[in-house]
C-alpha cells in the first residue's frame, strides 16, 4: 500500500459489491431507514478522508465497517435533535404493528454494544473473526467468545417471546 | 425458540432488501470530486428546449389484499414485465406515518419511440415486507426523457399513509413543484436512482388535506434544476400551461 493509503477504486468497489449489505448492518445498529442510509454514506465517505489512515496489511471492508460504525453511533446521537417526528410511537404502531418485531429489538438492544455490533457485522456482512476483530479493534481471539455470548444472550431473550 | 431463531430474529431486525445506491453522494460527502463527464450546454438546452407530450397520467394500480410470499406483492397480481429490481428509493416520516417510495423499470415494448422508458412507482407504509400490501398503491406510466416533458406523476389514496403523488422526472431536476388549485406551490425534493434505471431522479410529496377532492389533486407538476431553471413540466387540468 502506498502512502496515500487504499484507493479510490477500492473503496468504489466495496461500495458497489457490498452496499446493501451495510445498509442491512446499519439498519440493524439504528432501527431508522433514514439514519441507516446516512450512516452508509457518511462512513464510506468518512473512509476516504481517512484513506490515508488505512494499513495495507489489515481488511479494507472492515476499515470501512468501523467508519459505517462510528457514523452511526454519531448520528443516532443528533437524530432525536434533528428529527424528533421520526421517534413517534404512534407511526410504528400505525404503520407496522408487529409486537415480536419489538420483543426482538428489545432483545437485540439488551445486549453489551460490542457482542450486538460483532453478531452484526458476522451476519449481516459475513465477516469472519479477523474483520470482526479489526472492524471493532480487539484481538481475534476474543471474536469467538464475544460471538457465543451474543448468540446464547439473544437465544434465551427470544424464548421468553410469547407466540 | 429453535435454532434458527437467532437467525430469523436478525432477519426481522434488517430484511434484506434493495439499496438505492449512490457513490457520487458518498464522494460529495467526502469532499471528493467525482469523475464524471460533463454535460454540455446543448444537452442541457434540449432538456428543457425539446421537451414533447409524454404519456397520460400513470394509472395507480389500487390494491386491498395481502400476501404470503416473499415476492413484491405487486407483481402477484398483476402482468408487470419488470426489467429491473424494484428498489427503495427513499423513505421517510407524514404527518406521522412512515412510508417509502418504490420503483423500477418496466418493459417499454409497447412504446414506439426508442427513447421511451417506462417506470412504476408506488408509496406504502415503511417496515412491511414487500408481499405486504395493505396501504400500498403502485402506479405505471410512460416516460420520454428525450423529447418529453420529462415528468411524470401518480396520485393515490389510502389510508395508511397521507394521500401521495410520486413519479419519474428527468435527472436534471433537483426539485419538483406541485402547484394546485388555489395558488399553493409544494416543492419537494429529487432522489435519486440506481444507473440501471437510466437517467431519471424520482420524488414522492404528500398531498395537502381539503374537503374537496378536486382541490388536493395538483393541477401542474414542474421538474426544476438546481438553478432554478424549468427543466420539466406537465399541465395536469386545462387551466394549467408549461
Amino acid at each position: 500500500m502506498n502512502k496515500s493509503g487504499a484507493p479510490l477504486g477500492a473503496f468504489e468497489a466495496v461500495y458497489r459489491a457490498r452496499a446493501a449489505d451495510f445498509f442491512r448492518f446499519a439498519l440493524a445498529k439504528t432501527n431508522d431507514p433514514e439514519l441507516a442510509r446516512d450512516a452508509v454514506q457518511d462512513g464510506f465517505a468518512r473512509a476516504i478522508r481517512k484513506r490515508t489512515d488505512f494499513r495495507g496489511t489489515g481488511l479494507l471492508e472492515a476499515w470501512v465497517a468501523r467508519c459505517v460504525i462510528n457514523a452511526a453511533h454519531d448520528l443516532s446521537r443528533m437524530a432525536p435533535l434533528l428529527r424528533p417526528e421520526a421517534e413517534g410511537v404512534e407511526a410504528e404502531s400505525v404503520t407496522n404493528p408487529d409486537a415480536e418485531g419489538s420483543v426482538v429489538r428489545e432483545a437485540v438492544q439488551r445486549l453489551p454494544q460490542r457482542q450486538r455490533d460483532a453478531l452484526f457485522l458476522r451476519y449481516y456482512l459475513d465477516f469472519d473473526y479477523r474483520a470482526i476483530a479489526e472492524a471493532l479493534e480487539v484481538e481475534v481471539g476474543t471474536v469467538s467468545a464475544t460471538l457465543h455470548q451474543a448468540r446464547r444472550s439473544l437465544r434465551d431473550a427470544l424464548q421468553e417471546v410469547p407466540r | 425458540m429453535n435454532a434458527r431463531s437467532v437467525t430469523d430474529a436478525l432477519d426481522r431486525l434488517a430484511p434484506a432488501q434493495q439499496f438505492a445506491d449512490d457513490w457520487t453522494d458518498v464522494l460529495a460527502r467526502a469532499g471528493v470530486e467525482a469523475k464524471q463527464p460533463s454535460r454540455s450546454g446543448w444537452r442541457t438546452r434540449r432538456w428543457v428546449l425539446a421537451a414533447a407530450i409524454v404519456a397520460a397520467i400513470i394509472v395507480p394500480v389500487a390494491t386491498a389484499t395481502i400476501a404470503a410470499t416473499n415476492d413484491w406483492w405487486f407483481f402477484r397480481d398483476h402482468r408487470l414485465q419488470p426489467i429491473t429490481e424494484p428498489v427503495v428509493i427513499k423513505t421517510g416520516v407524514w404527518d406521522g406515518k412512515r412510508w417509502q417510495l418504490v420503483a423500477f423499470r418496466t418493459s417499454d415494448d409497447r412504446y414506439a419511440d426508442p427513447n421511451a422508458k417506462e417506470y412504476c412507482v408506488g408509496v406504502q407504509p415503511y417496515a412491511s415486507p414487500p408481499s405486504a400490501s395493505t396501504g400500498g398503491a403502485l402506479g405505471c406510466g410512460g416516460f420520454i426523457a428525450s423529447r418529453g416533458r420529462g415528468i411524470n406523476l401518480a396520485l393515490s389514496q389510502s389510508t395508511e399513509v397521507p394521500h401521495w403523488a410520486a413519479g419519474p422526472v428527468v435527472d436534471s431536476a433537483a426539485e419538483v413543484a406541485l402547484s394546485f388549485r388555489n395558488g399553493d406551490v409544494l416543492r419537494v425534493p429529487t432522489y435519486t436512482a440506481p444507473e440501471s434505471f437510466g437517467p431519471v431522479r424520482f420524488y414522492a410529496a404528500p398531498l395537502p388535506k381539503a374537503a374537496d377532492p378536486a382541490a388536493e389533486r395538483p393541477v401542474k407538476v414542474v421538474g426544476i434544476d438546481k438553478d432554478g431553471v424549468v427543466v420539466a413540466c406537465s399541465p395536469l387540468d386545462s387551466s394549467a400551461r408549461c
